[in-house]
């Protein structure tokens, strides 16, 4: 009988000393583990608009004709975002942040109609980028959905 | 019977004492404990804020927004940069009569080789502000400062920023 019901003083400190330890960690580890997932976010938010932004300059430098397709990801860090294209650059949105990355041609449509305007890009959605030769001989750059 | 549900008078005398210790240097290892989990916050913080400023993901939403706001007037910080946090330091200035706390000063020591000078203010707030954002969000004290979480709080302390020192 005088064995049960008994627990040493060392195993009542150890575990006090434990209980103290974790505590002061959780906390700590609580705010890396937030700090990290942000960093992941904005991460392949930046890399998704440099990807973007990499098509777009590829097709203008490729010259007329030249296209490439590209997919865009459903989500970025399970969070949705919205790309949008425009003659000053490309602009990510994601989480109430933007970011922007620069692209060297300056007329973007959504059309062969060729006419300039911002396009939007939404993710789980594949594109085609277009290099079109326009009637007055400048390159424009057509996004369009497949 | 008499063999259970008993402890012995050394446990009782021993678990008293414990106690009687752990009482009086609670509220000591308490003020610790407190600035070592506000110091990991605001390097939380200040790490978060470099990424931002690293990465250019800038808040967005109303025209005067820090991302329209750098669209407009330096648009140059739109372009991903290196900036790292070196080191968090900290001033104790002792007891604050204005908010019954004891007042600490963050110094945190960031570096960035490529930008400018100029340029490395808004990117130095920010980092600020991220570190005094994370200390507020750790502690659950937003209810008791300002939007721009400036000064942030904890039970015992009150913390302010100086502007971030570049090397």
């Amino acid at each position: 009988m005088d064995r049960r019901g008994i627990i040493t003083t060392e195993l009542i400190f150890a575990s006090i000393i434990i209980l103290v330890i974790v505590s002061s960690i959780i906390s700590v580890a609580s705010e890396r583990i937030d700090a990290a997932s942000s960093t992941d976010m904005h991460g392949n938010a930046r890399m998704t608009a440099e990807y973007v932004a990499g098509a777009i300059n590829k097709v203008y430098n490729g010259g007329d004709s030249h296209a490439v397709t590209l997919s865009l990801p459903s989500n970025i860090s399970d969070k949705s975002y919205n790309i949008r294209v425009n003659s000053s650059g490309v602009f990510v949105l994601i989480d109430g942040k933007m970011g922007k990355s620069f692209i060297n041609p300056k007329r973007i449509s959504s059309s062969d109609k060729l006419i300039e305007n911002a396009v939007s890009m939404r993710g789980n959605q594949s594109y085609i980028i277009k290099n079109v030769k326009g009637p007055d001989g400048n390159s424009w750059i057509v996004i369009s959905t497949i | 019977m008499d063999a259970q549900g008993q402890v012995s008078i050394e446990l009782v005398f021993l678990t008293g004492f414990i106690v009687i210790i752990v009482m009086g240097i609670t509220s000591h290892l308490g003020e610790d404990v407190e600035l070592n989990q506000a110091m990991a916050a605001a390097r939380s913080g200040a790490i978060e804020g470099a990424n931002i400023n690293s990465f250019a993901i800038y808040p967005s939403g109303r025209r005067d927004d820090p991302f329209h706001r750098y669209y407009r007037e330096t648009p140059w910080l739109l372009n991903p940069c290196n900036v790292k946090i070196i080191k968090v330091d900290y001033k104790n200035f002792g007891f604050n009569a204005t908010h019954n706390k004891i007042r600490i000063q963050l110094r945190i020591t960031a570096s960035s080789p490529i930008l400018k000078n100029s340029d490395k203010n808004p990117l130095g707030d920010r980092i600020n502000f991220y570190a005094r954002k994370s200390i507020t969000e750790s502690f659950g004290t937003s209810s008791q400062t300002n939007r721009f979480f400036n000064p942030s709080f904890s039970n015992r302390y009150v913390f302010t920023t100086a502007d971030v020192k570049w090397i």
